[in-house]
């Protein structure tokens, strides 16, 4: 494959190209999902191609085709993405700058115990129909356990030198029970809502999860939301668990810090940022207790790589710091716009997409709570577990989230639960709210497969180290 | 394009493939084509790219055993791997007891003019010179356009080892155009199968984007609370969306998931309403035919208020005891089916007599962001953007700042009062359905939460 990518470049020299990366991407997909007793969905998928993007007239030009056998395909692609790039300067601005990223190969693999690839069918099926049968209950109208297994095979070379080869494994899996009365039904999920939580991994992951383990408790608690009463409305202190804590840092931080969206590239889809670039350095994001970090390094989370699809080695960025704001992520256009270096997020989803900044491991980093003491140290407040619904305004400010379930706390105590439970506010408030946040002993890493952006759509694989924290005084039970 | 003749060959080579590999039934599906998309920030194309591509999906039955794969290698490999895969899930599966076999359906409409040659094939040059008239009518105006033009041609075929064998050729552009000023934003958006039908709108998106955003500059605070509301088309379309999926997939009805359980029939929202789907209309983006192969049948979802008919697939119908849709997502879907073709009827009323009726309300251009809050009552919560306007004595007083509402979709559409007469398209920014609705005049709706910006 590295001959037919050195054909894209040298082709796309010769049509005039003054900048050209050539991507072949092989993507394997395993699905399987076990529903009401029966096999559902049990899918193996694989698509593989090769994209050239190219910069040309100081304006960029992107091809990609699923014929890779053949180097004169190469050779059209990289000729075709030149003749886009010509197009695209027809509507030009700025030519096109890059930050630096230095010549050099390099080459990596997700660490991986256990090739999950290489596991039976049997053994995956039956391991998600035990868990799946322990599931089955009164009022319990559907029973779900969920398998899903990745890999990713990129090789990259651009005209700079640059290049490498990587192999990403993804493994995730849960399970999920609704419960069912009159006009009514409940949600309850282990160990996230939307399929389970997802690992760069191998099957040992999977095997970790014990779902069987946790089927039981999770059946009774969707029955139990049935007799809970309606989330009061009001203002309370609010403990957020890791999972929904992982989203809200996904949706309030992650996307706000993406630099190109600040700089308006995904302004009529995605949207913009209130996080404009003067504030760099000068805006307090949330309270000292909020420290974020973009983290392509961190073991195990869908945000972890050894280089980005442009080539840049995968970095740990300082985001927030005591709750001021310190960084972007970006690629190298973006960065080159402010002059700073690219963070490495630049990320594409498969071959016939180009690299767009993408989130990679936004993790809130732990504090010094124990879980026990902060509910313990908490009044008239509630404590809400696992995303049920999201939505946040096109600047990243105004968000309201549901949970599956949230546990009232009395005088330190986790008390009844609550059915509907929903929170809103505004995203700085919101984290300058802040004033507690759990330690390490209970900071895991939280996997999101389905992040949406860019034109045409990508679905990004990103991860979000949380632990539980606590934020004061806010608004809940939206819904009534 | 491939053509209907090779796709027979491709996808008949692919059900050979499932049976020497031991499946005692199979059915292929191949989606290909070619797409390009140029969009544009700030007045200038930032992204520009293309592709092309097939895939085929295959399922293998062994027996009552179901077992799935895909491949974009489209050659005798490919499918010799692919149907290995297939056959080697199913064999290790359980048996799927409401599995319906893989069925022999009556041949789809073919729909010829659903694919435009024209359209399929617009250079990259073309593209760019539809974004250089937006950027140049904003930038004349101190406005930053931001926006998309998107064409392409696509090929969808289906066949079966019980002799279905369905195909259909379509094309579709698509345009899209947010001006951007001093904080204020307007957007418009268009799309159809062919440049023919809509070139005058596409010259006209990004100039009126920009006239909406300078329109909407210095936004005044508002309360939230309940309000009257006029909604654009696209507003009303976002709506209609997330309706069509809580509330019309029998599926959820059948495990009582859907937010119309026990409520067809019944009169629960404004007799003005009526939402049809109809998958062979070429006012939208016709598609004659399901994943399983079905044809598409149009349904009567809501009728003057009154919730008809559900979207089957071949497992839901069996259950039902009735005839499929044509709404499958395909013979491995297990999560049901849903109206993607919607199209709500005109009425009589211009958007200016909407407005000149309100004493005080809201005009609404575009939701964003909607998500389901409650799906038992079909309560969603969303956000405004690119211009909300107060109307106060029947005229449009000023911009307002954005407000987040959070309202049941079955409950708002049960208090229109009035039904535009003209009917545009309301694609969702993720790209999902089509839908064409007229703008709607509300007595009441929930606003949540005022904003600062």
């Amino acid at each position: 494959m590295r001959e037919i990518l050195e054909k894209c470049l040298e082709a796309a020299r010769l049509c005039g190209a003054q900048f050209a990366e050539a991507r072949f991407v092989d993507l394997t997909n395993e699905s399987y999902e076990v529903r009401n007793g029966r096999p559902a969905q049990c899918l193996s998928s694989t698509s593989r191609g090769l994209g050239v993007r190219v910069i040309a007239g100081g304006a960029w030009g992107f091809s990609s085709t699923s014929r890779v056998e053949d180097a004169a395909s190469a050779e059209k692609i990289a000729a075709d993405a030149v003749k886009i790039a010509r197009a695209s300067a027809i509507v030009a601005g700025e030519p096109v700058r890059l930050a630096p990223n230095p010549p050099g190969r390099g080459a990596y693999k997700t660490p991986c115990e256990e090739d999950p690839l290489k596991v039976g069918v049997e053994e995956k099926l039956g391991m998600l129909a035990d868990a799946e049968l322990r599931l089955h209950s009164p009022e319990l109208r559907v029973t779900q356990a969920f398998m899903t297994i990745v890999r990713k095979i990129t090789s990259y070379a651009n005209s700079e030198g640059r290049g490498f080869d990587q192999e990403i494994t993804e493994s995730g899996a849960g399970i999920a029970a609704t419960a069912v009365r009159d006009s009514d039904f409940q949600v309850r999920s282990y160990p996230n809502s939307f399929r389970g939580n997802f690992a760069t991994a191998g099957f040992e992951y999977v095997r970790g999860l014990d779902l069987a383990g946790n089927a039981e408790r999770v059946a009774a608690e969707a029955r139990q939301l049935l007799d809970a009463p309606v989330c009061p409305s009001g203002k309370r202190d609010v403990i957020l668990d890791g999972g929904q804590l992982g989203l809200q840092v996904h949706e309030s931080i992650g996307h706000p810090i993406e630099l190109d969206r600040v700089l308006g590239s995904e302004a009529d889809f995605a949207g913009t940022s209130f996080l404009t670039t003067e504030k760099l350095g000068n805006f307090q994001y949330g309270s000292e207790h909020v420290n974020v970090v973009a983290d392509a390094t961190e073991p195990g989370g869908l945000g972890t790589f050894g280089f980005d699809d442009e080539g840049t080695p995968a970095r740990r960025v300082p985001i927030i710091e005591a709750g001021r704001f310190v960084g972007y992520i970006s690629d190298r256009e973006s960065a080159a716009r402010l002059g700073l270096p690219s963070a490495g997020a630049a990320r594409a989803s498969s071959w016939n997409r180009i690299p767009i900044v993408r989130m990679t491991n936004i993790n809130l980093l732990p504090g010094k709570w124990e879980l026990g003491d902060l509910i313990a140290d908490t009044d008239g407040g509630l404590f809400m577990a696992t995303n049920r619904s999201w939505s946040i305004d096109d600047r990243r400010l105004n968000f309201q989230f549901g949970t599956e379930i949230a546990w009232e706390i009395e005088g330190g105590k986790l008390g009844r639960i609550y059915r509907n439970p929903t929170y809103t506010g505004i995203t700085p408030e919101f984290w300058n709210s802040c004033d507690a946040v759990c330690s390490a002993k209970h900071w895991r890493m939280w996997g999101t497969p389905n992040c949406g952006k860019g034109q045409p759509g990508q679905t990004a694989h990103v991860g979000h180290g949380a632990a539980p924290a606590r934020f004061r005084n806010v608004r809940i039970g939206v819904v009534r | 394009m491939i053509g209907r003749n090779e796709i027979g060959r491709m996808l008949a080579a692919a059900l050979d493939a499932l049976r020497k590999a031991g499946a005692d039934q199979g059915h292929a599906e191949c989606v290909c084509g070619a797409i390009a998309l140029t969009r544009f920030a700030d007045n200038r194309i930032h992204q520009n790219v293309a592709e092309e591509g097939a895939r085929v999906s295959m399922i293998a039955a062994a027996g009552r055993k179901l077992g799935g794969a895909a491949t974009n290698r489209t050659d005798a490999k490919g499918f010799a791997d692919a149907a290995e895969r297939a056959v080697t899930i199913a064999k290790r599966q359980a048996d799927d007891p409401d599995f319906p076999g893989f069925k022999e359906w009556p041949e789809a409409s073919e729909l010829p003019e659903a694919f435009d040659a024209e359209t399929a094939g617009m250079s990259a040059d073309s593209r760019a010179r539809i974004a250089q008239r937006a950027a140049e009518y904003a930038k004349a105006r101190d406005v930053a356009a931001y926006g998309a033009v998107k064409t392409g041609g696509g090929e969808l075929a289906v066949a079966n080892t019980s002799g279905t064998f369905q195909y259909f050729a379509g094309s579709s552009i698509g345009a899209s155009c947010t001006g951007m000023i001093a904080g204020a934003a307007g957007s418009e958006g268009h799309g159809a199968r062919a440049i023919s039908i809509i070139g005058d709108s596409v010259a006209k998106f990004g100039m009126l984007a920009v006239d909406t955003a300078l329109k909407a500059r210095e936004p005044k605070e508002c309360g939230d609370g309940e309000w009257p509301v006029v909604l654009s088309p696209r507003a009303v379309g976002e709506l209609l969306r997330f309706l069509s999926w809580l509330g019309f997939n029998a599926r959820s009805h059948q495990e009582g998931r859907s937010c119309l359980c026990g409520k067809l029939g019944q009169k629960i929202m404004s007799d003005l309403v009526t939402v049809i789907d109809d998958g062979l209309s070429l006012d939208g983006q016709p598609l004659p035919f399901d994943s399983e192969g079905a044809p598409r049948r149009r349904l009567t979802l809501i009728e003057k208020g009154v919730p008809r008919e559900l979207a089957h697939d071949s497992r839901t119908a069996e259950k039902a005891g009735i005839a499929s849709t044509g709404h499958s997502y395909g013979p491995m879907s297990y999560g049901g089916a849903s109206p993607q073709h919607l199209f709500m009827l005109p009425g009589n009323a211009t958007v200016d007599e909407m407005i000149a009726s309100t004493e005080r309300g809201l005009y609404v251009s575009r939701f964003w962001y909607t998500n389901v809050a409650e799906p038992a009552k079909g309560v969603l919560t969303g956000m405004t953007r690119d211009g909300l306007f107060l109307i106060e004595k029947g005229e449009v007083r000023h911009p307002v700042r954005n407000m987040r509402f959070t309202e049941s979709v079955v409950e708002a559409l049960n208090r229109v009062e009035m039904v535009g007469s003209v009917l545009a398209n309301a694609g969702d920014e993720w790209g999902s359905g089509v839908t064409r609705c007229p703008a709607l005049k509300m007595s009441a709706f929930r606003f949540s939460g005022a904003t600062k910006f």
